[in-house]
């Protein structure tokens, strides 16, 4: 299940926390070699945690982390405006209307290819369904080239705003439309797609408590 | 593109004191219908100083006001709290107000003329600072939640130009939304002025239309315009496009 969670209530999520630093860790460092930082609790955390971010986690049935991201404004500091934005045209990407989502990560553990992809459309459906409740018109994000074919299989295609580097292990800026039409296509391919509106309804119950 | 907005880039003051930012509220208060508006600076930078407003703009009476602060209200009030901790707007619907200071809050809010609808948008600046616009209505649930679906992405518009205002007026140095546009966002502001549809514009400039959409997006936000017109018309006043 799909739950979203600030980054001020991460303490009240210990174990799948835990887990999702680590699944971090294990994709970024391990698996992609990404030049990023794990501290001694094996957690791959960056500045940007430290930010007050928005959580998306998909919890298993058995409350472990099978995958999530992290969403920001781009009205504060994001990765796209301060790293990428040679991917951008020079563009630094600023806007209330305009969020960006990073760290999107999916436990090394899962069962199946067809498991990870039910993971990442649910995460990628709960991203938008909380853009479309607080009235953002556009994602941005930039990943590893070979996640495009990823998101093509899920009807979920990004316009490139730009790539660099070589071959098959190239990085992209993409962008996504956040709107009504976007949400009814991606739906179709998942699964648990009104549990999912649901969580986003109550987004903000847990706020202040 | 939404009629509100246009409604307000008419009505707009010249925000050259603090007054205008007083005729800002009740001119946001008057083109959407709400009951109140209530903008907040809670820190313009520095280190946060979390529960002394530096600068507030409050269409309420003064009598809750002051009532707000001799309870200390600020403490218990989920829309606060909240805003510190997060960066989505808050529905106060949504909130917990089961603890008892909070229902109290609320009951006596709604008695001093506070709608019992409400929806506050944090915002955050670099360098810490921090303000809040909130705007509250009465009426059902129902109406509500229609009213918010339709205008939720105006008062992410309205709440982001009000503090740029604020800032301006109160001369606060910003120099992350100062940053100047790029070549790219300026080619596309000059074609977009000079006529050109967006198509056009995109295959001249070989980008996707909704890369153009998020570039023009950019830049309207770094001119502080609420709509694209708006943006263009200040790109043109300041004389960064000639047309």
């Amino acid at each position: 299940m799909i739950r979203y969670v600030y980054a001020h209530e991460l303490d009240k999520h210990a174990s799948l926390v835990d887990g999702m630093f680590r699944d971090r860790a294990a994709q970024f460092r391990d698996r992609m070699k990404w030049d990023v930082e794990v501290d001694d609790r094996g957690w791959e955390r960056d500045q940007y945690d430290d930010l007050a971010p928005l959580y998306i986690v998909y919890e298993n049935e058995d409350g472990s982390h099978a995958g999530s991201g992290r969403l920001m404004p781009t009205t504060g500091r994001t990765m796209i405006a301060e790293h990428f934005s040679h991917l951008t045209d020079g563009v630094l990407i600023q806007s209330p209307t305009i969020w960006e989502i990073t760290r999107l990560c999916i436990a090394p553990d899962l069962g199946s290819r067809r498991e990870a992809m039910k993971v990442t459309s649910s995460l990628l459906l709960a991203g938008i369904d909380a853009g479309l409740r607080f009235g953002i018109e556009f994602y941005v994000a930039v990943f590893d080239e070979p996640m495009l074919r990823v998101y093509k299989h899920l009807d979920f295609v990004p316009d490139v705003m730009g790539r660099a580097g070589e071959d098959r292990r190239g990085i992209c800026a993409g962008l996504w439309e956040c709107s009504d039409a976007v949400r009814e296509k991606m739906a179709r391919k998942v699964e648990e797609h009104e549990d999912i509106a649901a969580a986003a309804r109550r987004l903000e119950f847990a706020v202040g408590a | 593109m939404s009629d509100r907005i246009k409604s307000i880039i008419e009505g707009l003051p010249e925000f050259r004191k603090v007054e205008d930012l007083r005729n800002f509220a009740d001119l946001v208060r008057d083109v959407y219908g709400v009951d109140h508006v209530v903008y907040v600076v809670v820190s313009f930078g520095g280190a946060a100083t979390f529960g002394h407003y530096q600068f507030a703009e409050i269409t309420y009476r003064a009598e809750w006001s002051q009532r707000y602060l001799e309870e200390n209200y600020k403490e218990a009030d989920p829309t606060v709290v909240g805003a510190v901790q997060s960066f989505t707007p808050l529905d106060w619907k949504r909130l917990d107000w089961g603890p008892k200071k909070r229902r109290k809050l609320i009951l006596e809010a709604v008695d001093a003329g506070v709608g019992n609808q409400g929806y506050t948008v944090p915002i955050r600046g670099p360098n810490g600072q921090f303000a809040v616009l909130t705007v509250n209505k009465t009426c059902t649930d129902r109406v509500w939640e229609q009213y918010i679906a339709e205008t939720a992405s105006d008062w992410l518009l309205v709440a982001n130009f009000m503090h740029q205002k604020v800032l301006e007026v109160f001369d606060v140095k910003n120099e992350q939304q100062l940053a100047a546009l790029s070549p790219r966002e300026r080619d596309a502001l000059a074609m977009i002025s000079s006529g050109m549809s967006r198509g056009q514009i995109a295959e001249s400039m070989k980008i996707s239309e909704n890369t153009l959409r998020v570039y023009l997006d950019s830049a309207r936000n770094k001119l502080g315009g609420l709509n694209m017109p708006h943006a263009v018309s200040i790109a043109v006043r300041t004389g960064l496009i000639n047309i």
